[in-house]
This record gives structure tokens, C-alpha cells and sequence, in this order.
């Protein structure tokens, strides 16, 4: 007799079960839809999820490098405009001393020792911008300024070439003045960083040299050139003419022969402003890659999902219908 | 036959309906309580005539009732290891959201290298050191969440044991009510539903095997094969609560407790032992094992972040006993206390400035005696390439970076998971079959309204009976 009959309870309680899930399942596809992710990519994944943490931390490392490296091509940017300016100062002086001859007059001797000076300090001015509150040319001491005032230098140089016997002497002062180990441009005119340069990082694994610094050979060449002229300015070996032609003529092919200087120091910070752009490019490149990665991994098809979205919402209906349609049959309104 | 003795047979028809009257409205009325067994009149012929009511009876099977109740002890069980697992994964995770560990690794990555391009920046060391702190905060977040998850459990245990006690004295006291009334000869019906609503609810928490005993008592079985009622004698549950469970405290070491029956530790294992299956057994899985090994797993991080900062790679200034970048509150991994670093994982006051340090520790390293030059990058390329660094912890393991550790911690909380989902499933479809092929053997109002009907006109026919052996006796008394 048992077997005759179905509780009561057993419909209600399939059906409250199985409208729960349809409306959990709804609304689960309705978050997928309006958000375009998937709602649970832990499960989408099966658990090993290692690859889609370790591409999200690529990205966010990807991110800081291109800052990183675009604030680097920028401040290369800004220093290879220093140079230019610097190159455009020694044209000038070259330009003015070009005429100059062994057996000049005095007049023309002061005109051109007066350029040479003013060229000089133009160059150590040039040389010792700062830009936000930082040395360029100072390497990593960036809160010092790169050179000492061109006065200072001046001076300095005035008296180490103050007793040179004849020209050459001068012009071997004015050197040793910058290319000796233990020479003014080393005690006091260089106020930078002079330990070895540090090796910056690109975001993409490469590395590029810090860049040029004040003491580097190409700037003291240059450095020389203006020097040799300026010293003449005042009166070098007790007031020599002598001698004051001969450092003005070198001054008057040096300023012409360290172009060649310069120009290899602005064409090695051009390959390094290159490594910069390159890996910029590779670094955005591997970002697009890893976004479209992350996509595949996360991003559920819109399409698909409005479609089963319809389904159950189908499906749902029908069930309400099938609940309220066996809910009226009973046999209590066939009963009289 | 006589008249009259026809009249007394109607009688007892007229009865028989009543009392099957009586029994439908029953059943009728309570078609809707949940754990209510129909009942069912029983009738036979009686041996002078009419016929016999033998009882009430209650309509159960007792084998389904056995395997939802084991159902309902996985589903329970299922359910708590689900809903810790998924909190678990919260903690950490999950893979691929804000809350990812790995995302703080990389955020941590990010500033070093943004500081590296630009070290005279104070702005990037400062976030150097909130990238850090970020990332040993969210560290002894997450094992604050498991330790809180283990208490928690333990508190979950402790209530259990309560509830069981509680309905096994309920239970005791009913099983006499029923022998009483049994041997009486009274209904007993409602009080066995009772009884049965008691056991249901021990059976999520423990499964049990009911068997009958003399005059309607019942004794239980436990998990597999223990004792916990006979008729009216009752084994209860002995748990000590430990209030906050901290990192250390293991059942082994003594520190928390294990489950007794009767005054006895409960044979077959640590935790639950034999009385394991149900949401008990669960919860001392989850309190002594697997909370435990998530706890291991960020141990094992934190210990990893100290040891590879302290290294003279990372900062070759730093003398042998000094800790680096982070540390197990403010030194070294303790030995004594392997358990728990993830919780102890702060960053070094010298660049803390919350704690009077100064970021630029950062740029100068911790062991040096001289600070560095504003623009000099070296130390800090130095963090960035620790932190990036394959490393070995083990002798024998593999080389992995700290977001290698991290993303492997995070993907194994949300397999965790996703295992004891499917298990869930699993159960409850299992669970669900059982109750409705149960529900199905409930009370059908149908079937009962087309019983009254037969009731009706029984009584009808009775009635019949009775009026026509009425109109015989006295046609022959008017004779």
C-alpha cells in the first residue's frame, strides 16, 4: 500500500531545490555578462592558477619599467641637448679664433683671449645645469654641482701657468692643469662623482652606462681647448706676448680638433639612447602579449554567455509554470 | 448468528471507521511537519466477529533512514571543510584578484625597480618602503586569518560536543518515556518521531547507526562502532575549548584538546579517531591538518623573505647576525619558533619611518656606515635582484623566487578549494536523492482523501447494517 503514494513534501522540496540553483546559476551568468570576466578563474583554470598570478605580476613590474625607462630617455634626452649647446659654444669660439695668426697684435690677442674666456665659462655654466634640483653631469653625486665656477678654475689655472718660462711650458701647464691625477681639475675643478659608473638597468634586461659625466675625457678636452685661450686673458709668464700667442694658436687648433671628441661622446649616448627606445618598445610589446594572455585565461565570450543566460532564463520560466500548474491539480477539486 | 451479535460486528465497523477517520485527520494536519512518519491503522478480523483494531502503526523505512543519515554526516562534513577552504583562499587570494599575495610581490618589485632608475627620487624609496610593509602586513594578515580559522574550529568543536550531549540525554530520556508507554500500551508514535528528529541532528555531526532494543528503546553506534546510548544509558562527548589558538599550539604537543567518549580518549587516530565523518571529524581535520599546513606554507614564505634579504648578496654591509630588509620581529628567524614566523614578519626599523628609520637606508644599504651618493643605484639593483632571485630553501628543493612562493601558495589555497567544492557537490546530490526518496514516502494527501473516501462509505454501509438488523428486531417484537 506503501508504494501507492508519493509524499507531498518530496515535490516541494526537488522543486525549491532545483529553482535555487537555476536562480543561483542566473545570476551568476548575469555578474559574468555585465563584467566581461569570469566569475570564478580558479575554477576556469582547474586550481593551477601559478601561470595567471605570475602574469599579473609581470604586468605590474612591465608597467614600472616603462616608467622607469621613459623618464631614463628623457633625462638622455635632456643631456644630449646639453652637449648641443655645449658643441654650439666651441663652433663659436673655433669660429672667432680661426683667424687668429702666430704674429697677431695685441689688440687682436685681448679680443681673442677675451672670447676664449667667455666660451670657457659659458661651457662650465652649460655643463653645470641642474634640472629639478639635480646635477646632469655630475654622475650619481646629483646634489653637487658638476665643475667649480669658471672663475675658480680660472684662477687656478692663472696660477699654476703664472710661471711658465715660454709657450710650450704654458701650454704643458694648462694640460697637466687638467689631465694629471693629481691636478686642479681633479682637486677642485671637478666636484662630481668620480668612482666608476654605475650600469643602469632597462626594463627588459638590457643595461646602458649612466651617461656622460663632467670628468670624462672628450669634456675635459673641450675643457682645455677654452682654457688655453681664457689663461691668455690675463698675464700669463709675467705678461709674455710670447707666450700668450702661443697658448692662443693652440687654443685655435684644439677647438677645432676636439670636435671630433664631442661628436663620439653624443654618438656613444645616442646607441644608448637607442638601447633605451628599443627596450621600451620590447617592453610594450611583451605587456600587449601578456594582456592578451590574461584575456584568454579570465575574459569570458559575451555572446555565449547572453545565450545561456536565455536558456535558464527559459528554462526558469518553465519551471514556474510546471510548479504552478501541478500545485492546482489536486484531488480535493474533484471532491464534490 | 444472532441479530444482535450482527449489531455488534456493525458496531465494531462503525469504530474501525472512526478510528481510520481519526488516524487521516492525523495524517492530514500533519503534512507538513518535517521528520513525521504516516500512520496507518491496522486491522484484522476479529476471531468472536467484527473487526480488530491492532494499532497505529508508523509508516518508515529504516534502511533509507540509515543511508540519508549517513549522507547527511558527509554533507555536513563537506559542507564545513567548504566553507573554511573557501574563507582560506580569501585570506591569500584568489589567483588573479586585488587580495592575490602575488600581486604584492609585485608591487613590491615595481618600486624597487622604479627606484633603481631614479635613486634620488625620495618619493620612490618611501614607496619602496610601503611596497614592503604592504607586503609583510598582507603576510601576517593572512596568518592572523588561519590561526582565527583554527580557533574558530576548535570553538566549532566545542559546540558540537555540547549539542550531542545534549540531544543524547534528550534522547535517554525519551527511549524511557517510550518503553513506558509502550508496555502501558499507550501511543508512542509521536514520541519515536521525536526520537528520530534527536538522532538526525547527531547525525551531521557524527554519523550513527540506530539499532533497536527491547520495547521500542534504541541504542547508537558512532562513527565506526562506538557506544554512545544503550536504552537510557548515555557515553557523552568530553572537548576542552583552548579560546584563542595560536600558531604553535598543535593536539600533539598537547596544547589542544582531543575528543573523548566517556571519560576515555576515542580510539583510531588524533582528532575524532573512530567518530570521524561528520562535521566533528571535519572540523579537527581542518583545526589539526589542513589549517596547519596553510600555516606552514606562509611560514615558509616569511622565512624565505628574511633569510634572502639578510644574505650578503642582497646587502653586503650587513654583518653575521643582522637581519635585512625584513625580519622575524626585528632579528632573525627565531629557531625556537619555526611556527608562526608569518606572523612575526615586520620590516626593519632602520628604514622604517614609522618606526624612526629613513628610506634612504634603502639607497645607503643597512650595514653601511657612510651614506651613498643621491644617484648611485648599485643597492638598490641589489633588492630588486634578491627579491627577483631563484633561490633554493631546502638542500634539495627547487629554485623559486618569492612570487614563485607566492603564486604556488595562492594556487594551492584555490585547488583546496576547488576540491572540497566538487566534494560538497558531491555530497549533497547524494544527500538530496536520499531526503527526497525519504519525503517521498511521506504523507500523501491524495492517497488520504481517497482513504476517507473509503472511510465514508464504510461507515455508510456500517450505518446500513445497523439500521437494517434495527428494522428486523423490531418487526419480530411486533409480532
Amino acid at each position: 500500500m506503501v508504494l501507492h503514494s508519493v509524499g507531498d513534501l518530496a515535490r516541494s522540496f526537488v522543486q525549491t531545490a532545483q529553482l535555487a540553483r537555476m536562480k543561483a546559476r542566473l545570476d551568476g551568468l548575469g555578474q559574468e555578462l555585465s563584467t566581461g570576466r569570469s566569475r570564478d578563474p580558479v575554477s576556469r583554470l582547474g586550481g593551477s592558477t601559478e601561470r595567471l598570478s605570475m602574469i599579473d605580476r609581470h604586468l605590474a613590474v612591465l608597467d614600472r619599467g616603462l616608467d622607469a625607462d621613459t623618464q631614463l630617455q628623457s633625462r638622455f634626452g635632456l643631456v644630449q641637448t646639453t652637449l648641443e649647446t655645449v658643441e654650439i659654444r666651441r663652433g663659436d669660439l673655433a669660429e672667432k679664433l680661426v683667424t687668429l695668426t702666430g704674429a697677431a697684435s695685441d689688440a687682436a690677442l685681448d679680443a681673442a683671449a677675451g672670447s676664449a674666456r667667455e666660451a670657457f665659462a659659458a661651457i662650465v655654466d652649460t655643463l653645470n645645469l641642474r634640472i629639478s634640483g639635480r646635477s646632469l653631469f655630475a654622475g650619481a653625486a646629483t646634489d653637487r654641482p658638476a665643475l667649480a665656477s669658471a672663475e675658480e678654475m680660472l684662477a687656478s689655472l692663472n696660477g699654476a701657468v703664472a710661471g711658465a718660462v715660454d709657450g710650450a711650458d704654458a701650454i704643458r701647464r694648462v694640460e697637466d692643469w687638467f689631465e694629471a691625477p693629481g691636478g686642479g681639475f681633479r682637486v677642485l675643478g671637478y666636484r662630481g662623482d668620480d668612482g666608476a659608473k654605475a650600469e643602469l638597468r632597462l626594463g627588459d634586461g638590457t643595461r646602458v652606462d649612466w651617461g656622460p659625466r663632467a670628468d670624462d675625457a672628450a669634456i675635459r678636452a673641450v675643457l682645455t681647448a677654452a682654457a688655453l685661450g681664457a689663461v691668455a686673458a690675463q698675464a700669463p709668464g709675467g705678461g709674455d706676448p710670447g707666450i700668450r700667442a702661443a697658448l692662443l694658436t693652440e687654443a685655435r687648433d684644439r677647438t677645432v680638433s676636439v670636435a671630433a671628441d664631442l661628436a663620439g661622446l653624443r654618438g656613444r649616448l645616442g646607441r644608448a639612447e637607442e638601447s633605451v627606445a628599443t627596450a621600451l618598445l620590447r617592453q610594450a610589446a611583451e605587456r600587449t602579449a601578456l594582456s592578451v594572455s590574461r584575456n584568454d585565461m579570465v575574459a569570458v565570450d559575451p555572446f555565449e554567455t547572453a545565450s545561456r543566460l536565455q536558456e535558464t532564463e527559459s528554462r526558469l520560466e518553465m519551471s514556474y509554470a510546471v510548479t504552478a500548474r501541478l500545485s492546482r491539480l489536486s484531488i480535493m477539486d474533484y471532491l464534490r | 448468528m444472532s441479530l444482535t451479535a450482527s449489531l455488534n460486528t456493525a458496531a465494531t465497523g462503525l469504530l474501525a471507521a472512526a478510528r481510520g477517520t481519526q488516524v487521516v485527520s492525523e495524517n492530514v494536519a500533519n503534512g507538513l511537519t518535517e521528520g513525521y512518519a504516516p500512520r496507518r491503522l491496522d486491522r484484522a478480523a476479529a476471531l468472536h466477529g467484527g473487526v480488530r483494531l491492532s494499532g497505529v502503526t508508523r509508516q518508515s523505512d529504516p534502511g533509507l533512514l540509515a543511508d540519508r543519515r549517513l549522507a547527511e554526516s558527509g554533507r555536513a562534513a563537506a559542507d564545513l571543510v567548504s566553507d573554511m577552504c573557501a574563507r582560506l583562499e580569501r585570506l591569500a587570494g584568489p589567483a588573479g584578484s586585488d587580495a592575490d599575495l602575488t600581486r604584492s610581490v609585485a608591487a613590491l618589485e615595481g618600486a624597487l625597480v622604479a627606484a633603481a632608475a631614479d635613486p634620488v627620487s625620495a618619493v620612490r624609496l618611501t614607496s619602496v618602503v610601503d611596497g614592503a610593509g604592504a607586503l609583510a602586513g598582507a603576510v601576517r594578515s593572512a596568518s592572523d586569518g588561519v590561526q582565527s580559522l583554527r580557533t574558530q574550529a576548535d570553538d566549532e568543536i566545542a559546540r558540537q560536543v555540547e549539542s550531542v550531549n545534549a540531544a543524547l540525554g534528550r534522547i535517554a530520556d525519551l527511549n524511557g518515556r517510550i518503553s513506558t508507554a509502550a508496555a502501558r500500551g499507550a501511543e508512542t508514535a509521536p514520541l519515536v518521531d521525536r526520537r528520530q528528529a534527536e538522532i538526525d541532528g547527531i547525525a551531521g555531526v557524527v554519523p550513527v547507526r540506530e539499532i533497536p532494543r527491547e520495547n521500542g528503546q534504541v541504542a547508537l553506534l558512532g562513527g565506526s562502532g562506538q557506544f554512545l546510548l544503550d536504552g537510557r544509558i548515555v557515553r557523552e562527548l568530553g572537548f576542552e575549548p583552548a579560546g584563542v589558538v595560536t600558531a604553535g599550539m598543535t593536539l600533539a604537543g598537547g596544547a589542544l584538546s582531543g575528543l573523548s567518549l566517556g571519560g576515555r580518549a576515542v580510539p583510531g587516530g588524533p582528532g575524532a579517531g573512530r567518530l570521524a565523518g561528520g562535521s566533528l571529524g571535519a572540523a579537527f581535520e581542518m583545526r589539526d591538518v589542513a589549517l596547519v599546513q596553510a600555516q606552514a606554507g606562509l611560514d615558509a614564505l616569511a622565512r624565505d623573505l628574511v633569510e634572502r634579504f639578510a644574505e650578503p648578496t642582497a646587502d653586503p654591509g650587513l654583518g653575521a647576525g643582522e637581519p635585512g630588509l625584513f625580519t622575524d620581529a626585528g632579528g632573525l628567524p627565531d629557531p625556537a619558533r619555526p611556527e608562526g614566523l608569518a606572523g612575526r614578519l615586520r620590516l626593519n626599523p632602520l628604514v622604517d619611518p614609522s618606526a624612526g628609520g629613513d628610506p634612504a637606508r634603502l639607497r645607503d644599504g643597512l650595514g653601511a656606515t657612510a651614506p651613498a651618493l643621491p644617484g648611485d643605484p648599485v643597492q638598490l639593483q641589489r633588492l630588486a635582484d634578491t627579491l627577483a632571485a631563484r633561490r633554493t630553501a631546502e638542500p634539495d628543493g627547487p629554485a623559486r623566487s618569492v612570487a614563485d612562493l607566492a603564486a604556488g601558495l595562492v594556487a594551492d589555497l584555490g585547488a583546496a578549494r576547488l576540491r572540497a567544492e566538487e566534494r560538497l557537490g558531491f555530497e549533497a546530490a547524494r544527500w538530496e536523492g536520499l531526503k527526497q526518496a525519504e519525503l517521498a514516502r511521506g504523507v500523501d494527501t491524495d492517497a488520504e482523501m481517497q482513504t476517507l473516501l473509503r472511510l465514508e462509505s464504510s461507515y455508510a454501509a456500517n450505518g446500513r447494517v445497523i439500521q437494517a438488523a434495527d428494522a428486523m428486531l423490531r418487526r419480530l417484537l411486533e409480532i
